[in-house]
């Protein structure tokens, strides 16, 4: 029955990267449908969750600090409940409320923040602070952030790999900016090949991976970076410090949903070159890393 | 290099609450398995029921062929989510049914042909009625249960029943299995219709029925799932039917059957789905047995293929063998002991086998169906060997269309 | 009622035993992993309006009736 799938290759930007949407289908007008509402999807989750937008559920949230408790749907209450989840399951270094911590932070200036800008942040920072009683939430205090920019791609990757089933795809994968979903393997059962960027030359692979089905992400610190006398400070910053994260320059998590994936590696990265791996391994999905000092490890590969 | 999926690693309590909390959100979980509130959608479906005409040589006295019943049906289905927990089901339903009925047998009159009794049919102007059938039902969505109430209400020219059931669904160990428990009562009138010309006929009765059924699913795998039921039936009241009449010695009597009813069934059905076909195989099995000696087996075998482009074949087979009740026979040479008489097919020893085709071709948020069955009735598919077959066996065909909206 | 009550029993019975004859033996499946089943035709009844018709065509031709769920009434189907 799969004698006439052609593959489909779709490419666009969204959420701050490059995208790509590769779907097995008989009909060109089908593939466009399908790209049509994958991206829809997309955008639709870019613009809920952004916090560069003025009309985002999160610019919401973010405005009413201090105020009164907001009600959110059901969709961002599922979002904040992960949160709170993946707060406790890191002993609190994933933190949707870190985000703040970057205005302190210019990469591109070269520059530290000064060690008091940071300490007038920190008190701000910590999502054990947040009332969240879903569906209900309340910031409580004036200048709390919350930033869904660590989690909603790998969210958006997997709703877009769902839709795609819903649609009727049985072979293909989406990849939104690295974050990868396997919607199913090639039409001749063949698994695809993905590659894991090389942190110090993120345009090639440093190891890749065949997966028939499932979920890749990574983190690492060739996405926004500074260098001061040699070394990387990244943009994965530490909630409890306020400063980069070290010693890990890149981690790749696969798991059977990309959200997974995505705090997984995130996690990891933050833990650092001891706990990170180590973490890792008692987590469970098959996982990769490369440190600053170009060890590596793991069983993904 | 391989993703090492075959070192399968053990899922550790981190992953477990970080996948739990995931599958919360609706991107990823879509509709679940689980109890979950419906969404909107509204189908309207409508149905061509045609039994095969029934041929002058099975027949006394007749000089063609006669039609037998055609049955037109219109059935509209709203689902809606009412509030955060609720979800409210309502089906209407409207039918038209026309055509001739079996209404007695009578012996054959050649005695070489003593094992093919003759069938005499309702009048020529047959049988005209139409059914009205609505059926609300509200359902309160829990954490990991669901309560549903249902209410129903069917009316005939002749037929009034009011219906109604209760039901909780349990979901335990993570969703790794489903209890389901549910009780449900009819009160039915019968008020036969022409009874001035058939002094015999009764004018107004009435039966009420009972039944409870529990029911158990269990995830086996990530690609099995099996649900096993059981339900107890109680019929009480006039269970004859008003319009047949039974042959015995001579005469021609009313169609009387016991005042009582047990009725007990186990029905077992298991859902696979096979990745490499992208397509579901369906299984269902029903035991059926009553206290009127009814024993049955139905075997229903279906498979759901997928094809690209959101289009769905199911062809399916269907297999069902019953025994006769105790008190049934073609005709009688002499009244039974108990009085009880009937000559209606359905209390016949036979078996039957149908054959079903269905399409199901989705295009965004509309569904279109088209289905097809065939189905034939034999004694020799009975669960015995038959001497006398009843010549009132029907066999029919089913053509049915329908369309979904969903929001 | 006396009736209702002895088979209520029953069936509460029936479940108990089910429920304890499965605990054992069978593969935990994890939420993430139940993507198959939660397709749509892996539903017991997938069409529910249609299922409702046909379990209607063959209670009112068979001798038969009942399965997984109550309610629902009788007819004067001849």
């Amino acid at each position: 029955m799969a004698e006439k799938l052609l593959e489909w290759h779709f490419s666009f930007f969204a959420m701050g990267s490059p995208c790509q949407l590769r779907i097995y289908l008989e009909e060109k007008e089908e593939a466009e449908e399908v790209s049509y509402r994958i991206q829809s999807e997309v955008a639709r989750l870019e613009q809920l969750y952004s916090r560069y937008r003025d009309d985002s559920v999160v610019t919401k949230i973010n405005r009413s600090a201090g105020k009164a408790a907001l009600t959110v749907d059901p969709e961002t209450a599922g979002l904040l409940d992960y949160a709170q989840t993946v707060y406790e399951q890191s002993d609190g270094l994933f933190d949707i409320t870190s985000g703040i911590l970057r205005s302190a932070w210019d990469f591109k200036s070269g520059i530290f923040p000064e060690p008091v800008q940071i300490e007038k942040i920190l008190p701000l920072v910590d999502w054990s602070m947040v009332e969240w009683n879903s569906p209900n939430i309340r910031l409580p205090e004036i200048g709390m952030e919350l930033d869904f920019g660590g989690y909603v791609k790998e969210y958006a990757v997997d709703a877009a790999a769902r839709l795609c089933g819903e649609l009727g795809v049985s072979h293909g994968m989406i990849d939104l900016g690295g974050d990868i979903h396997i919607i199913g393997p090639h039409p001749d059962g063949s698994a695809w090949h993905v590659g894991i960027r090389n942190p110090r030359s993120p345009e090639d692979a440093i190891v890749s991976v065949d997966l028939q089905s499932g979920a890749i992400a990574s983190s690492g610190d060739y996405e926004r970076f500074m260098e001061v006398d040699g070394k990387r400070y990244c943009h994965i910053l530490n909630p409890k410090t306020g400063w980069p994260c070290e010693g890990l320059a890149a981690v790749a998590v696969a798991a059977p949903i990309c959200l997974l994936a995505g705090t997984a590696s995130t996690i990891a990265m933050l833990k650092g070159r001891e706990a990170g791996p180590e973490w890792l391994k008692e987590l469970g999905l098959p996982y990769f890393w490369v440190a600053t000092d170009g060890e590596s490890g793991g069983d993904l590969v | 290099m391989s993703a090492g999926n075959g070192q399968k690693k053990k899922a550790s309590r981190t992953l477990i609450a970080l996948a739990g909390s995931a599958l919360g959100l609706p991107g990823i979980s879509g509709k679940a398995l689980a109890v979950t509130q419906g969404e909107a959608e509204v189908d309207y479906s409508y149905s061509l029921y045609q039994e095969e005409d029934m041929p002058r040589e099975k027949q006394s006295g007749a000089t063609s062929d006669t039609e037998r019943y055609t049955i037109d049906t219109h059935q509209l289905r709203v689902v809606r989510p009412w509030g955060d927990t609720y979800d409210l089901t309502v089906d209407l339903l409207y039918e038209t049914m026309s055509g001739a009925s079996p209404w007695y047998v009578l012996p054959n009159p050649d005695p070489n042909q003593s094992e093919k009794p003759l069938q005499v049919m309702s009048g020529a102007s047959g049988i005209e009625d139409t059914r009205k059938d609505v059926l609300a039902k509200v359902r309160k969505i829990y954490d990991d249960s669901a309560g549903a109430v249902s209410l129903g209400y069917s009316t005939e020219d002749d037929y009034t029943s009011v219906n109604m059931a209760l039901e909780g669904v349990w979901e335990l160990d993570d969703k790794q299995k489903t209890v389901t428990l549910g009780i449900g009562g009819s009160d039915d009138d019968i008020e036969p219709v022409d009874t001035h010309r058939f002094p015999g006929r009764v004018e107004h009765e009435t039966k009420t029925s009972i039944s409870a059924y529990a029911g158990l699913s269990m995830v086996i795998d990530a690609q099995t799932i099996v649900q096993s039921s059981v339900s107890f039936t109680r019929q009480n009241g006039f269970l004859s039917d008003p319009y047949k009449l039974a042959f015995v010695s001579g005469t021609l009597v009313q169609d009387s059957r016991p005042d009582g009813r047990e009725q007990f069934t186990w029905l077992t059905r298991l859902r696979r789905f096979f990745p490499e076909w992208l397509g579901a195989l369906h299984a269902d099995y029903r035991f059926y047995d009553d206290d009127w000696g009814v024993e049955s087996h139905t075997i229903d075998l279906g498979w759901h293929q997928n094809f690209s482009g959101q289009l769905q074949l199911i062809p399916s087979i269907r297999y069902y063998t019953q025994s006769q009740a105790y008190f049934y026979a073609p005709y009688y040479n002499a009244p039974r002991n108990d009085n009880f008489a009937s000559s209606d097919y359905r209390l016949s020893p036979y078996g039957a086998l149908s054959f079903r085709l269905d399409a199901v071709k989705k295009i965004g948020t509309w569904a279109f169906r088209l289905g097809w069955e065939m189905y034939d009735s034999d004694s020799d598919l009975a669960i015995k060997s038959v001497k006398v077959e009843n010549p009132g066996l029907i066999e029919f065909s089913n053509f049915r269309i329908s369309i979904s909206k969903y929001f | 009622m006396g009736e209702v009550m002895k088979y209520i029993i029953c069936v509460v019975t029936s479940v108990f035993l089910l429920t304890l004859s499965s605990g054992c033996a069978i593969k935990k499946v994890e939420a993430w992993e139940r993507g198959d089943l939660a397709r749509t035709e892996m539903a017991f009844e997938p069409d529910a309006q249609q299922a409702a018709y046909r379990s209607h065509v063959y209670f009112s031709k068979e001798a038969s009736s009942g399965g997984a769920s109550a309610g629902g009434g009788g007819c004067g189907c001849n």
